[in-house]
Protein backbone atom coordinates (compact mmCIF):
# COMPACT_ATOMS: atom_id res chain seq x y z
CA UNK A 1 0.00 0.00 0.00
CA UNK A 2 1.19 3.50 -0.80
CA UNK A 3 -0.04 6.99 -1.56
CA UNK A 4 0.08 5.96 -5.22
CA UNK A 5 -2.77 3.53 -4.60
CA UNK A 6 -4.89 6.31 -3.12
CA UNK A 7 -4.05 8.51 -6.08
CA UNK A 8 -5.03 5.78 -8.48
CA UNK A 9 -8.50 5.52 -6.93
CA UNK A 10 -8.97 9.27 -7.40
CA UNK A 11 -7.48 9.19 -10.90
CA UNK A 12 -9.92 6.49 -11.95
CA UNK A 13 -12.82 8.60 -10.71
CA UNK A 14 -11.44 11.70 -12.43
CA UNK A 15 -11.04 9.75 -15.68
CA UNK A 16 -14.77 9.11 -15.51
CA UNK A 17 -15.37 12.87 -15.37
CA UNK A 18 -15.43 13.36 -11.60
CA UNK A 19 -13.97 16.85 -11.16
CA UNK A 20 -14.14 16.54 -7.35
CA UNK A 21 -11.69 13.66 -7.49
CA UNK A 22 -9.31 15.72 -9.61
CA UNK A 23 -9.67 18.62 -7.18
CA UNK A 24 -8.51 16.29 -4.40
CA UNK A 25 -5.43 15.44 -6.46
CA UNK A 26 -4.70 19.12 -7.07
CA UNK A 27 -5.07 19.95 -3.38
CA UNK A 28 -2.67 17.18 -2.55
CA UNK A 29 0.04 18.17 -5.04
CA UNK A 30 -0.27 21.93 -5.57
CA UNK A 31 2.49 22.75 -3.10
CA UNK A 32 4.86 20.20 -4.61
CA UNK A 33 4.19 21.33 -8.17
CA UNK A 34 4.77 25.01 -7.40
CA UNK A 35 7.96 24.09 -5.61
CA UNK A 36 9.03 22.13 -8.70
CA UNK A 37 8.23 24.98 -11.09
CA UNK A 38 10.15 27.42 -8.92
CA UNK A 39 13.28 25.68 -10.17
CA UNK A 40 12.69 27.27 -13.55
CA UNK A 41 11.17 30.66 -12.90
CA UNK A 42 12.03 33.45 -10.49
CA UNK A 43 8.63 34.90 -9.93
CA UNK A 44 6.24 33.32 -7.40
CA UNK A 45 3.08 34.42 -9.24
CA UNK A 46 4.49 33.09 -12.51
CA UNK A 47 5.22 29.76 -10.81
CA UNK A 48 1.59 29.55 -9.69
CA UNK A 49 0.40 30.35 -13.22
CA UNK A 50 2.57 27.61 -14.69
CA UNK A 51 1.47 25.15 -12.00
CA UNK A 52 -2.14 25.95 -12.83
CA UNK A 53 -1.50 25.39 -16.52
CA UNK A 54 0.24 22.11 -15.77
CA UNK A 55 -2.76 20.87 -13.79
CA UNK A 56 -5.12 21.85 -16.61
CA UNK A 57 -2.95 19.99 -19.10
CA UNK A 58 -2.95 16.97 -16.81
CA UNK A 59 -6.74 17.11 -16.55
CA UNK A 60 -7.07 17.17 -20.33
CA UNK A 61 -4.55 14.36 -20.77
CA UNK A 62 -6.04 12.26 -17.96
CA UNK A 63 -7.96 9.92 -20.30
CA UNK A 64 -4.59 8.87 -21.75
CA UNK A 65 -3.02 8.17 -18.34
CA UNK A 66 -2.73 4.40 -18.09
CA UNK A 67 -1.29 4.12 -14.61
CA UNK A 68 2.05 2.69 -15.81
CA UNK A 69 3.79 5.15 -13.50
CA UNK A 70 2.65 6.91 -10.34
CA UNK A 71 0.32 9.85 -10.87
CA UNK A 72 2.79 12.31 -9.35
CA UNK A 73 5.61 11.10 -11.62
CA UNK A 74 3.38 11.71 -14.61
CA UNK A 75 2.29 15.12 -13.27
CA UNK A 76 5.91 15.99 -12.51
CA UNK A 77 6.85 15.53 -16.18
CA UNK A 78 3.92 17.61 -17.35
CA UNK A 79 4.85 20.42 -14.94
CA UNK A 80 8.48 20.48 -16.06
CA UNK A 81 7.54 20.49 -19.75
CA UNK A 82 5.01 23.25 -19.15
CA UNK A 83 7.59 25.37 -17.36
CA UNK A 84 10.18 24.84 -20.11
CA UNK A 85 7.70 25.53 -22.90
CA UNK A 86 6.48 28.68 -21.20
CA UNK A 87 9.99 30.01 -20.91
CA UNK A 88 10.81 29.07 -24.51
CA UNK A 89 7.67 30.85 -25.73
CA UNK A 90 8.77 33.98 -23.90
CA UNK A 91 12.29 33.75 -25.27
CA UNK A 92 13.78 33.13 -21.86
CA UNK A 93 16.01 30.38 -20.59
CA UNK A 94 15.50 28.62 -17.27
CA UNK A 95 17.26 30.22 -14.35
CA UNK A 96 20.56 28.70 -13.34
CA UNK A 97 19.87 26.19 -10.64
CA UNK A 98 21.56 23.07 -9.41
CA UNK A 99 18.84 20.48 -9.90
CA UNK A 100 20.99 17.80 -8.39
CA UNK A 101 21.66 19.68 -5.19
CA UNK A 102 20.33 18.55 -1.83
CA UNK A 103 16.66 19.26 -1.16
CA UNK A 104 17.48 21.37 1.87
CA UNK A 105 19.60 23.84 -0.12
CA UNK A 106 17.12 23.89 -2.96
CA UNK A 107 14.29 24.67 -0.64
CA UNK A 108 16.28 27.39 1.10
CA UNK A 109 17.19 29.19 -2.12
CA UNK A 110 13.72 28.90 -3.58
CA UNK A 111 12.13 30.23 -0.45
CA UNK A 112 14.49 33.18 -0.52
CA UNK A 113 13.40 33.90 -4.12
CA UNK A 114 9.77 33.56 -3.18
CA UNK A 115 10.13 36.07 -0.44
CA UNK A 116 11.58 38.47 -2.98
CA UNK A 117 8.72 38.08 -5.45
CA UNK A 118 5.60 37.37 -3.38
CA UNK A 119 3.29 40.19 -2.39
CA UNK A 120 3.48 41.47 1.22
CA UNK A 121 -0.05 40.18 1.86
CA UNK A 122 0.83 36.71 0.60
CA UNK A 123 4.00 36.65 2.65
CA UNK A 124 2.15 37.72 5.78
CA UNK A 125 -0.50 35.06 5.27
CA UNK A 126 2.10 32.38 4.63
CA UNK A 127 3.99 33.36 7.73
CA UNK A 128 0.81 33.21 9.76
CA UNK A 129 0.01 29.73 8.45
CA UNK A 130 3.49 28.48 9.25
CA UNK A 131 3.36 29.92 12.75
CA UNK A 132 -0.08 28.45 13.38
CA UNK A 133 0.91 24.97 12.23
CA UNK A 134 4.21 25.05 14.09
CA UNK A 135 2.55 26.22 17.29
CA UNK A 136 -0.12 23.53 16.98
CA UNK A 137 2.53 20.84 16.53
CA UNK A 138 4.41 22.09 19.55
CA UNK A 139 1.28 21.73 21.64
CA UNK A 140 0.67 18.12 20.58
CA UNK A 141 1.26 15.31 23.07
CA UNK A 142 4.67 13.75 22.50
CA UNK A 143 3.45 10.46 20.98
CA UNK A 144 1.24 12.25 18.49
CA UNK A 145 3.97 14.68 17.52
CA UNK A 146 6.48 11.89 17.06
CA UNK A 147 4.09 9.84 14.95
CA UNK A 148 3.29 12.66 12.54
CA UNK A 149 6.93 13.73 12.31
CA UNK A 150 7.99 10.23 11.42
CA UNK A 151 5.33 10.16 8.76
CA UNK A 152 5.72 13.63 7.23
CA UNK A 153 9.42 14.26 7.66
CA UNK A 154 10.88 10.80 7.30
CA UNK A 155 8.18 9.35 5.08
CA UNK A 156 7.89 6.11 7.05
CA UNK A 157 5.01 3.73 6.55
CA UNK A 158 2.61 2.97 9.40
CA UNK A 159 4.28 -0.37 9.88
CA UNK A 160 7.72 1.20 10.14
CA UNK A 161 6.44 3.81 12.58
CA UNK A 162 4.79 1.07 14.64
CA UNK A 163 8.11 -0.74 14.81
CA UNK A 164 9.92 2.44 15.78
CA UNK A 165 7.37 3.42 18.41
CA UNK A 166 6.76 -0.13 19.53
CA UNK A 167 3.00 0.04 19.21
CA UNK A 168 0.33 -1.53 17.00
CA UNK A 169 -0.24 -0.17 13.48
CA UNK A 170 -3.77 0.78 14.49
CA UNK A 171 -2.36 3.01 17.21
CA UNK A 172 -0.07 4.70 14.74
CA UNK A 173 -2.99 5.36 12.45
CA UNK A 174 -4.93 6.81 15.35
CA UNK A 175 -2.05 8.98 16.55
CA UNK A 176 -1.37 10.43 13.14
CA UNK A 177 -5.03 11.14 12.61
CA UNK A 178 -5.39 12.83 16.02
CA UNK A 179 -2.31 14.96 15.36
CA UNK A 180 -3.71 16.12 12.02
CA UNK A 181 -7.13 16.67 13.48
CA UNK A 182 -5.72 18.97 16.17
CA UNK A 183 -3.64 21.00 13.72
CA UNK A 184 -6.52 21.20 11.21
CA UNK A 185 -8.84 22.41 13.97
CA UNK A 186 -6.38 25.13 14.90
CA UNK A 187 -6.02 26.22 11.27
CA UNK A 188 -9.80 26.49 10.90
CA UNK A 189 -9.98 28.39 14.15
CA UNK A 190 -7.39 30.94 13.03
CA UNK A 191 -8.36 31.25 9.37
CA UNK A 192 -12.05 30.48 9.66
CA UNK A 193 -11.86 27.91 6.87
CA UNK A 194 -10.44 30.54 4.51
CA UNK A 195 -7.33 28.64 3.47
CA UNK A 196 -7.04 27.76 -0.16
CA UNK A 197 -9.21 30.61 -1.38
CA UNK A 198 -6.60 33.32 -1.62
CA UNK A 199 -3.16 33.65 -3.04
CA UNK A 200 -0.84 31.84 -0.71
CA UNK A 201 2.74 31.44 -1.60
CA UNK A 202 6.07 31.74 0.07
CA UNK B 1 -19.70 5.19 11.15
CA UNK B 2 -18.82 8.23 13.27
CA UNK B 3 -17.37 11.45 11.90
CA UNK B 4 -14.16 10.69 13.72
CA UNK B 5 -13.89 7.28 12.11
CA UNK B 6 -14.48 8.79 8.67
CA UNK B 7 -11.73 11.35 9.19
CA UNK B 8 -9.47 8.66 10.52
CA UNK B 9 -10.10 6.80 7.26
CA UNK B 10 -9.36 10.00 5.33
CA UNK B 11 -6.05 10.45 7.14
CA UNK B 12 -5.09 6.85 6.41
CA UNK B 13 -6.20 7.31 2.80
CA UNK B 14 -3.95 10.37 2.53
CA UNK B 15 -1.02 8.26 3.67
CA UNK B 16 -1.95 5.41 1.33
CA UNK B 17 -2.52 3.12 4.32
CA UNK B 18 -6.14 2.21 3.72
CA UNK B 19 -7.20 -1.28 2.57
CA UNK B 20 -8.30 -1.41 -1.07
CA UNK B 21 -11.95 -2.08 -0.28
CA UNK B 22 -12.20 1.03 1.91
CA UNK B 23 -10.10 3.13 -0.48
CA UNK B 24 -12.67 3.08 -3.26
CA UNK B 25 -15.41 4.12 -0.85
CA UNK B 26 -13.40 6.99 0.65
CA UNK B 27 -12.31 8.18 -2.81
CA UNK B 28 -15.94 8.44 -3.88
CA UNK B 29 -16.88 10.24 -0.68
CA UNK B 30 -13.94 12.60 -1.08
CA UNK B 31 -14.87 13.45 -4.64
CA UNK B 32 -18.42 14.40 -3.59
CA UNK B 33 -17.75 16.16 -0.29
CA UNK B 34 -16.15 19.61 -0.58
CA UNK B 35 -15.67 19.92 3.19
CA UNK B 36 -13.84 16.62 3.19
CA UNK B 37 -11.58 17.90 0.41
CA UNK B 38 -10.89 20.99 2.49
CA UNK B 39 -9.67 18.75 5.29
CA UNK B 40 -7.68 16.73 2.75
CA UNK B 41 -6.09 19.94 1.49
CA UNK B 42 -5.18 20.94 5.05
CA UNK B 43 -3.42 17.61 5.52
CA UNK B 44 -1.29 18.49 2.49
CA UNK B 45 -0.70 21.98 3.88
CA UNK B 46 0.41 20.60 7.25
CA UNK B 47 2.92 18.30 5.56
CA UNK B 48 4.23 21.15 3.38
CA UNK B 49 4.73 23.41 6.41
CA UNK B 50 6.47 20.65 8.35
CA UNK B 51 8.85 20.03 5.45
CA UNK B 52 9.43 23.74 4.92
CA UNK B 53 7.98 23.57 1.41
CA UNK B 54 6.34 26.16 -0.73
CA UNK B 55 2.76 26.94 0.22
CA UNK B 56 0.50 27.40 -2.75
CA UNK B 57 -3.03 26.79 -1.61
CA UNK B 58 -4.29 29.33 -4.15
CA UNK B 59 -3.66 27.01 -7.09
CA UNK B 60 -6.48 24.54 -6.40
CA UNK B 61 -9.35 27.08 -6.55
CA UNK B 62 -7.96 28.53 -9.78
CA UNK B 63 -7.63 25.09 -11.36
CA UNK B 64 -11.18 24.22 -10.29
CA UNK B 65 -12.48 27.45 -11.83
CA UNK B 66 -10.58 26.81 -15.08
CA UNK B 67 -11.91 23.27 -15.31
CA UNK B 68 -15.44 24.54 -14.71
CA UNK B 69 -14.98 27.02 -17.59
CA UNK B 70 -13.59 24.26 -19.82
CA UNK B 71 -16.54 22.02 -19.04
CA UNK B 72 -18.99 24.84 -19.78
CA UNK B 73 -17.25 25.65 -23.07
CA UNK B 74 -17.24 21.97 -24.04
CA UNK B 75 -20.93 21.78 -23.22
CA UNK B 76 -21.63 24.83 -25.40
CA UNK B 77 -19.59 23.32 -28.23
CA UNK B 78 -21.62 20.14 -28.09
CA UNK B 79 -24.96 21.96 -28.03
CA UNK B 80 -24.80 23.72 -31.45
CA UNK B 81 -24.17 20.36 -33.13
CA UNK B 82 -27.42 19.09 -31.66
CA UNK B 83 -29.32 22.28 -32.30
CA UNK B 84 -30.30 22.08 -36.02
CA UNK B 85 -32.12 18.77 -35.73
CA UNK B 86 -33.89 19.79 -32.55
CA UNK B 87 -34.81 23.18 -33.95
CA UNK B 88 -36.15 21.61 -37.12
CA UNK B 89 -38.37 19.39 -35.05
CA UNK B 90 -39.70 22.30 -33.07
CA UNK B 91 -40.26 24.70 -36.00
CA UNK B 92 -43.49 24.03 -37.93
CA UNK B 93 -42.57 23.71 -41.60
CA UNK B 94 -44.81 24.89 -44.47
CA UNK B 95 -45.25 22.63 -47.50
CA UNK B 96 -43.02 23.57 -50.43
CA UNK B 97 -45.97 24.85 -52.48
CA UNK B 98 -47.13 27.04 -49.63
CA UNK B 99 -43.92 29.03 -49.38
CA UNK B 100 -44.49 31.26 -52.48
CA UNK B 101 -48.18 31.36 -51.69
CA UNK B 102 -47.47 32.63 -48.21
CA UNK B 103 -45.17 35.30 -49.65
CA UNK B 104 -47.87 36.35 -52.09
CA UNK B 105 -50.43 36.41 -49.33
CA UNK B 106 -48.18 38.63 -47.26
CA UNK B 107 -47.61 41.04 -50.16
CA UNK B 108 -51.33 41.13 -50.94
CA UNK B 109 -52.12 41.84 -47.31
CA UNK B 110 -49.69 44.72 -47.25
CA UNK B 111 -51.15 46.11 -50.50
CA UNK B 112 -54.72 45.96 -49.18
CA UNK B 113 -53.71 47.70 -45.98
CA UNK B 114 -51.89 50.33 -48.05
CA UNK B 115 -54.93 50.99 -50.27
CA UNK B 116 -57.24 51.34 -47.29
CA UNK B 117 -54.75 53.59 -45.56
CA UNK B 118 -54.57 55.87 -48.61
CA UNK B 119 -58.36 55.95 -48.93
CA UNK B 120 -58.79 56.64 -45.27
CA UNK B 121 -56.16 59.37 -45.21
CA UNK B 122 -57.65 60.99 -48.31
CA UNK B 123 -61.15 60.91 -46.88
CA UNK B 124 -60.32 62.19 -43.41
CA UNK B 125 -62.30 65.29 -42.60
CA UNK B 126 -60.46 68.31 -41.35
CA UNK B 127 -60.62 69.07 -37.70
CA UNK B 128 -63.77 71.16 -37.12
CA UNK B 129 -62.91 74.74 -36.48
CA UNK B 130 -66.26 76.47 -36.88
CA UNK B 131 -68.64 74.26 -34.92
CA UNK B 132 -70.74 71.16 -35.20
CA UNK B 133 -72.57 72.23 -38.33
CA UNK B 134 -69.35 72.34 -40.29
CA UNK B 135 -68.22 68.98 -38.98
CA UNK B 136 -71.56 67.39 -39.80
CA UNK B 137 -71.58 68.77 -43.27
CA UNK B 138 -68.15 67.40 -43.98
CA UNK B 139 -69.13 63.74 -43.99
CA UNK B 140 -71.96 63.70 -46.50
CA UNK B 141 -70.38 65.09 -49.64
CA UNK B 142 -67.20 63.08 -49.18
CA UNK B 143 -69.08 59.85 -48.98
CA UNK B 144 -71.23 60.62 -51.95
CA UNK B 145 -68.40 61.83 -54.08
CA UNK B 146 -66.77 58.45 -53.54
CA UNK B 147 -69.78 56.34 -54.44
CA UNK B 148 -70.79 58.42 -57.44
CA UNK B 149 -68.98 56.09 -59.83
CA UNK B 150 -70.08 52.81 -58.24
CA UNK B 151 -72.51 50.76 -60.29
CA UNK B 152 -74.35 48.11 -58.33
CA UNK B 153 -75.61 45.16 -60.40
CA UNK B 154 -79.33 44.61 -60.41
CA UNK B 155 -81.27 41.69 -58.99
CA UNK B 156 -80.54 38.16 -60.30
CA UNK B 157 -83.96 37.86 -62.01
CA UNK B 158 -82.84 40.34 -64.59
CA UNK B 159 -83.22 39.15 -68.16
CA UNK B 160 -80.09 40.96 -69.24
CA UNK B 161 -76.95 38.84 -69.14
CA UNK B 162 -73.66 40.19 -67.87
CA UNK B 163 -72.29 40.08 -71.40
CA UNK B 164 -75.09 42.28 -72.61
CA UNK B 165 -74.44 44.68 -69.80
CA UNK B 166 -70.77 44.89 -70.73
CA UNK B 167 -71.66 45.42 -74.37
CA UNK B 168 -74.09 48.16 -73.44
CA UNK B 169 -71.47 49.84 -71.34
CA UNK B 170 -69.05 49.76 -74.24
CA UNK B 171 -71.56 51.40 -76.52
CA UNK B 172 -71.88 54.38 -74.24
CA UNK B 173 -74.82 56.06 -72.53
CA UNK B 174 -78.16 54.54 -73.30
CA UNK B 175 -81.71 54.82 -72.04
CA UNK B 176 -82.13 53.38 -68.59
CA UNK B 177 -82.82 49.65 -68.84
CA UNK B 178 -85.41 48.04 -66.68
CA UNK B 179 -86.28 44.47 -65.83
CA UNK B 180 -89.64 42.87 -66.38
CA UNK B 181 -90.84 43.78 -62.91
CA UNK B 182 -89.96 47.42 -63.41
CA UNK B 183 -86.79 47.38 -61.31
CA UNK B 184 -83.79 49.10 -62.91
CA UNK B 185 -80.98 46.87 -64.03
CA UNK B 186 -78.47 48.98 -62.20
CA UNK B 187 -78.37 51.67 -59.62
CA UNK B 188 -76.47 54.86 -59.97
CA UNK B 189 -75.95 57.21 -57.10
CA UNK B 190 -77.18 60.75 -57.60
CA UNK B 191 -74.80 63.26 -59.13
CA UNK B 192 -72.37 64.82 -56.74
CA UNK B 193 -73.74 68.28 -57.22
CA UNK B 194 -77.17 67.22 -56.00
CA UNK B 195 -75.78 65.85 -52.78
CA UNK B 196 -73.62 68.77 -51.86
CA UNK B 197 -74.62 70.80 -48.93
CA UNK B 198 -75.65 74.10 -50.32
CA UNK B 199 -74.38 76.20 -47.48
CA UNK B 200 -71.10 76.26 -45.52
CA UNK B 201 -67.46 75.71 -46.51
CA UNK B 202 -66.26 72.85 -48.68
CA UNK B 203 -64.60 70.59 -46.09
CA UNK B 204 -63.33 68.09 -48.62
CA UNK B 205 -61.61 70.79 -50.62
CA UNK B 206 -60.22 72.22 -47.42
CA UNK B 207 -58.92 68.85 -46.34
CA UNK B 208 -57.43 68.24 -49.74
CA UNK B 209 -55.76 71.62 -49.73
CA UNK B 210 -54.27 71.00 -46.31
CA UNK B 211 -53.21 67.50 -47.30
CA UNK B 212 -51.64 68.63 -50.55
CA UNK B 213 -49.79 71.59 -49.14
CA UNK B 214 -48.91 70.56 -45.63
CA UNK B 215 -45.22 70.26 -45.03
CA UNK B 216 -45.79 67.38 -42.67
CA UNK B 217 -48.15 65.31 -44.81
CA UNK B 218 -46.76 62.20 -46.43
CA UNK B 219 -46.13 62.24 -50.21
CA UNK B 220 -48.73 59.50 -50.69
CA UNK B 221 -51.31 61.56 -48.88
CA UNK B 222 -50.46 64.64 -50.95
CA UNK B 223 -50.85 62.70 -54.16
CA UNK B 224 -54.15 61.22 -53.04
CA UNK B 225 -55.50 64.56 -51.92
CA UNK B 226 -54.56 66.27 -55.20
CA UNK B 227 -56.11 63.46 -57.25
CA UNK B 228 -59.30 63.61 -55.23
CA UNK B 229 -59.54 67.35 -55.59
CA UNK B 230 -59.15 67.15 -59.36
CA UNK B 231 -61.81 64.46 -59.55
CA UNK B 232 -64.31 66.43 -57.52
CA UNK B 233 -63.70 69.62 -59.45
CA UNK B 234 -64.16 67.79 -62.74
CA UNK B 235 -67.41 66.37 -61.47
CA UNK B 236 -68.57 69.81 -60.48
CA UNK B 237 -67.88 71.18 -63.95
CA UNK B 238 -69.54 68.32 -65.85
CA UNK B 239 -72.20 66.77 -63.61
CA UNK B 240 -74.08 65.23 -66.52
CA UNK B 241 -71.19 62.90 -67.37
CA UNK B 242 -71.55 61.13 -64.04
CA UNK B 243 -74.63 59.18 -64.92
CA UNK B 244 -73.61 56.12 -66.78
CA UNK B 245 -76.71 54.11 -66.98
Amino acid sequence: MSADDSDLSLVQLAQRGDSGAFDALVRRYQHKVVKLVMRYVRDAAEAEDIAQEAFIKAYRALPRFRGDSAFYTWLYRIAINTAKNTLAARGRSPIEYDLDGPDGEESHEMQARMKDTATPEALALTEEIRNTVTAAIDRLPGDLRTAIQLRELEGLSYEEIAARMQCPVGTVRSRIFRAREAIDARLREVFDGGLGRGEVIG
Amino acid sequence: MSMNERESQLSAMYDGELPTAERELVARRLSRDAAMRETWGNYALIGAVMRGETLASGVAPRVAASIARLETAAQLEREPADMPAAAAERTPRLPRWAVPASGFGLAAGVAVVGVFAVLWLGSQPPTPVTGASVAGAAMVPIAKSRVAEVVIPAAPESTVTPDEMLLAAAEGPAPRATSSNGEPLSYVTPPVEQARTPAGPQPFNLASYVGAHSAVSAPMMRHSAISATIAVESAAVQPEAETVR
